[in-house]
């Protein structure tokens, strides 16, 4: 598939040990995922975070503030942590986020539109329209950035605040993305949306 | 997520751009991240409306010295084999559409 996708083929690179068999600080970070996500909803991520306790757990926490505080809406997030894992390769990402764009309100068409990196079509706002091309330019090259792109997204409304929640996105989405691609770790078990992605682009190549 | 077709060869490049209408070709080297970054823009970015394909600049070095390639990414946009746009550097798909619409003067259909 090239050299930075993931192989299904070849299981996780880091065991990421079942609630079941979770003791000591592990289990209690999955007992916290569980209260927060539901019963038995403890990603595969999580799971290979639990490696290093103490960081999973602050992952955790600064997801659930980028998650639940701020200006920006969860349907904007999602949609770029979308755009973000398909540009990134990771199918499992993919199939997460695209998820949780669904449930946040999307619809099929505008989950499609996440994955083309269209705003225009994902039913945002015009602020978080700009900022989501905002966020694609930072991610592509943060160094291409000028005070016109800056203006343009303040110009639809954006606050200091929205362009620290939106970049952070970015950096979250990021950062999953690579943990996911580094360890090979694949799809949680309870994930039935946007599943495959690894193959259509397998196919495409 | 579309990929482009990697041009492995002159006379590959010579058969794509042969091709009628719009052609743009990504130039890239294996070393740049960014080239990474913006190939998915290119692909998202010109389906429907341009035919789009990727050449790596240190493969093909003489076909990056003919159009003077002199950072990458670097797309260059061809009509008829004939080069008459070019651009470098990271793009969003959006404004990838804004730019390929500027050129063909109507607004560029969307992939879904």
């Amino acid at each position: 598939m090239g050299q930075w996708s993931r192989d299904a083929s070849t299981p996780p690179f880091i065991d990421l040990v079942p609630i079941e068999r979770a003791t000591g600080a592990r289990k209690a970070l999955y007992e916290e995922m569980e209260r927060v996500r539901g019963h038995g909803r403890v990603s595969n991520l999580f799971k290979a975070y639990a490696a290093f306790p103490e960081l999973a757990q602050a992952n955790l926490h600064r997801l659930m503030v980028l998650l639940t505080k701020g200006n920006l809406s969860v349907k904007f997030k999602e949609a770029l942590m979308t755009a973000l894992a398909e540009a990134n390769r990771c199918d499992y990402c993919v199939s997460f986020h695209a998820t949780a764009l669904h449930n946040a309100g999307a619809s099929d068409d505008e989950v499609n539109a996440a994955l083309a990196f269209d705003p225009d079509r994902i039913g945002l706002p015009d602020k978080e329209k700009a900022l989501f091309n905002l966020a694609l330019k930072a991610n592509g090259d943060p160094h291409s950035m000028l005070p016109a792109d800056i203006e343009a997204v303040r110009k639809a409304g954006a606050t200091d605040s929205d362009l620290v929640e939106t970049l952070e996105t970015v950096n979250t989405g990021n950062s999953f993305n690579l943990i996911n691609g580094a360890l090979n770790v694949g799809p949680d078990d309870f994930l039935n949306y946007m599943t495959g992605r690894g193959e259509v682009w397998k196919q495409s190549a | 997520m579309a990929t482009l077709s990697n041009l492995t060869s002159p006379a590959e490049i010579d058969a794509a751009l042969a091709a009628p209408g719009l052609v743009l070709l990504d130039v890239y080297t294996q070393a740049c991240m960014i080239c990474r970054r913006v190939e998915p823009m290119v692909a998202d970015g010109s389906g429907g409306t341009v035919r789009a394909h990727k050449v790596d600049a240190e493969r093909l070095v003489d076909f990056a010295a003919t159009y003077d390639v002199q950072g990458v990414p670097t797309l260059l946009l061809f009509r008829d084999a004939r080069l008459i746009e070019r651009r470098s550097g990271f793009a969003t798909a959006s404004a990838l559409r804004e730019w390929i619409a500027s050129i063909v003067g109507t607004e560029a259909p969307r992939t879904s």
